[in-house]
């Protein structure tokens, strides 16, 4: 027992449950509520007192973000492009420098590695105006790649946080035993190294997608045109021909937000990592 | 032996003399390896980082191939607004706010689940939920529960008698921004659970005990075991927490777009609409300098006290 007041029934015990439900209900009763109200039939959204369940399931908000004339899967595609392309290239370079810190000994290691640390507190919307200049200048500006370079830049740090973290725990016995058998550094990242952090990797990867999914800022000040719009772009445009829709709205946000979460429930254990990174190791 | 193969064990063995040729053989690699990194560095954040401050003594516009220097112009304009004021208000409101209270629930929850084992690991992790979700549709999610007359959150204070009338919370200048501070709160105080839990693990039952021993119980173990012990994870999740916070666009802009009346406009919302609904290149990125200069006070004083951390326990 960590603390005193071992009976189940002290009130210091039942105070903490108590507080712990209120928690719960708060972490979890908007997300019920974006659920349900996407399947209200859409004036009983304004139904006052709310209805807690709605009378009817309705899947229209649904079928109409997919009807021909939605922009819906087109905004979908445009998320996918994004997050993926970013993930994999932000993968793929922090793979790469995660090794060098993790596993060489070099003049400038540690300061590089903390000054790469420290860009993910950097402030985003403080280079957005050279950015959108720089973009315009090389004919990027208005393009999906834009997103993916930018977003690029902010993801590497956290991967390559990650990637250490997963490299540090490789023995470097390991490493050493190859090279005696006559493996290359290179031979050792792919024979050895890479195999052996496959989770690692697939974690990192999918913990990218998910912030490049999310973003927004980039997202609406690099592209203008509704076809290049992602999914958060064209959620912070949704509203109805006649007022806000807003069980359309909803089923918008369940869908955006569906991927991440059933990502997150798979992956939680490195997405804890991935948090703690930071705070906790020093 | 001849003198040649003895100049060439000496040479062998003389390897603390400097070689610049040798030590690029030895460390190729890793400075390879770390090329793309450090390019993506410069081109995307160094290097705009740069033009920001170059940017904000000129008179930049985007249909002009002329960018005359104006000197300190930018500034005495954003700074002599009092919109300028409004929006650093505003974003220390918003900032202190949002994690004091992500504080209170993620301490607290940490210290309840982290007695409950495996069920606390597993609530834990449907806590953190919120964390992870876009910051657009934590925006919408929270829009609808705000929403006037038929919003749930005025039914709920109502029926609790917290509240006489619904209030229209996004709507009212004096309502708006405690409305983003709950959606945000709501979004963070995960974060300070899970690093806070993280550290809590750290600590060993032992000193518990022994406290316990000595007649300690209750807050006095918290308040002189717990939270001295959490001290470090506590200083780097408030630093991190406090730039993230102050630099986070998405859920306001998701909300009321800075609205009504800037009442919710904090410094990034300012600079994106200067820049990207006025126009006016040159007051936002001074503005830029103004934030980058902030962070970077914070950063520093962050990156030192680590060091002084590192430096201990070595």
């Amino acid at each position: 027992m960590k603390y005193a007041g071992t009976n189940l029934f002290s009130p210091v015990r039942i105070i903490s449950y108590l507080f712990l439900a209120v928690i719960a209900v708060f972490a979890i009763f908007p997300f019920y509520w974006m659920l349900i109200n996407s399947l209200k039939p859409s004036d009983e959204v304004f139904a006052i007192p709310p209805t807690y369940f709605p009378s009817e399931i309705n899947v229209e908000s649904y079928t109409n973000l997919f009807a021909s004339t939605s922009m819906f899967p087109r905004n979908m595609l445009n998320s996918l492009i994004v997050a993926t392309c970013t993930a994999l290239l932000a993968t793929l370079v922090a793979t790469m420098a995660g090794y060098s810190f993790s596993k060489f000994r070099f003049p400038g290691n540690r300061p590089l590695s903390y000054s790469l640390f420290l860009t993910q507190m950097f402030p985003v919307a403080a280079i957005l105006v050279p950015l959108f200049i720089i973009f315009q200048r090389l004919g990027l500006y208005n393009t999906l790649g834009a997103l993916i370079v930018a977003g690029m830049a902010f993801s590497v740090p956290v991967a390559i946080w990650l990637m250490i973290g997963f490299f540090d725990a490789i023995p470097s016995e390991l490493i050493d035993a190859a090279l005696i058998d006559g493996a290359s550094q290179i031979g050792v990242l792919f024979r050895i190294i890479l195999p052996i952090s496959v989770n690692g990797i697939v974690a990192t990867t999918m913990y990218i997608f998910i912030s490049a999914w999310s973003e927004l800022l980039f997202a609406v000040t690099f592209t203008s045109s509704r076809e290049l719009a992602t999914l958060p772009v064209a959620l912070s445009n949704f509203t109805g021909q006649y007022g806000t829709d807003w069980t359309g709205m909803m089923a918008a946000s369940v869908l955006t937000a569906l991927p991440v979460a059933i990502i997150f429930l798979i992956l939680q254990r490195y997405f804890v990592q991935g948090i703690t990174a930071g705070a906790v190791k020093s | 032996m001849t003198p040649e193969t003895r100049t060439e064990s000496i040479r062998g063995i003389r390897p603390q003399r400097f070689n610049l040729s040798r030590s690029w053989q030895r460390y190729r690699l890793p400075y390879l390896l770390l090329v793309p990194a450090i390019t993506i560095f410069v081109a995307i954040i160094l290097y705009p980082a740069l033009s920001t401050i170059w940017i904000s003594f000129h008179k930049v516009q985007l249909t002009s191939v002329e960018e005359p220097f104006v000197g300190l112009n930018n500034y005495n304009i954003i700074l002599s607004s009092n919109l300028l004021q409004k929006v650093i208000t505003n974003s220390f409101v918003w900032t202190i706010s949002s994690i004091v209270f992500q504080f209170l629930i993620g301490f607290t929850t940490a210290l309840i689940l982290d007695r409950m084992g495996g069920v606390g690991n597993f609530l834990r992790g449907i806590l953190l939920l919120p964390w992870v979700m876009p910051g657009i549709v934590i925006a919408f999610i929270w829009r609808l529960i705000l929403s006037p007359d038929w919003g749930i959150a005025n039914l709920f204070l109502m029926q609790v008698g917290m509240l006489e009338e619904s209030v229209a919370w996004l709507a009212r200048p004096s309502t708006a921004m405690t409305a983003v501070i709950v959606a945000n709160v709501w979004k963070g105080f995960p974060f300070w659970m899970v690093t806070i839990s993280a550290g809590l693990k750290g600590i060993g039952t032992e000193i518990y005990d022994a406290a316990a021993v000595d007649g300690a119980s209750g807050w006095r173990l918290i308040w002189y075991i717990t939270l001295p012990l959490l001290r470090f994870p506590l200083f780097v999740t408030s630093t991190l927490a406090f730039i993230w916070t102050f630099n986070y666009f998405d859920l306001i802009f998701g909300m009321t777009r800075g609205g009504p009346l800037d009442a919710t406009r904090t410094v990034p919302l300012y600079i994106y609409d200067t820049a990207f609904t006025s126009f006016r290149m040159g007051e936002a990125s001074a503005g830029s300098v103004l934030l980058m200069i902030m962070m970077c006070v914070i950063i520093f004083i962050y990156a030192r006290l680590m060091r002084v951390q590192n430096g201990g326990a070595a």
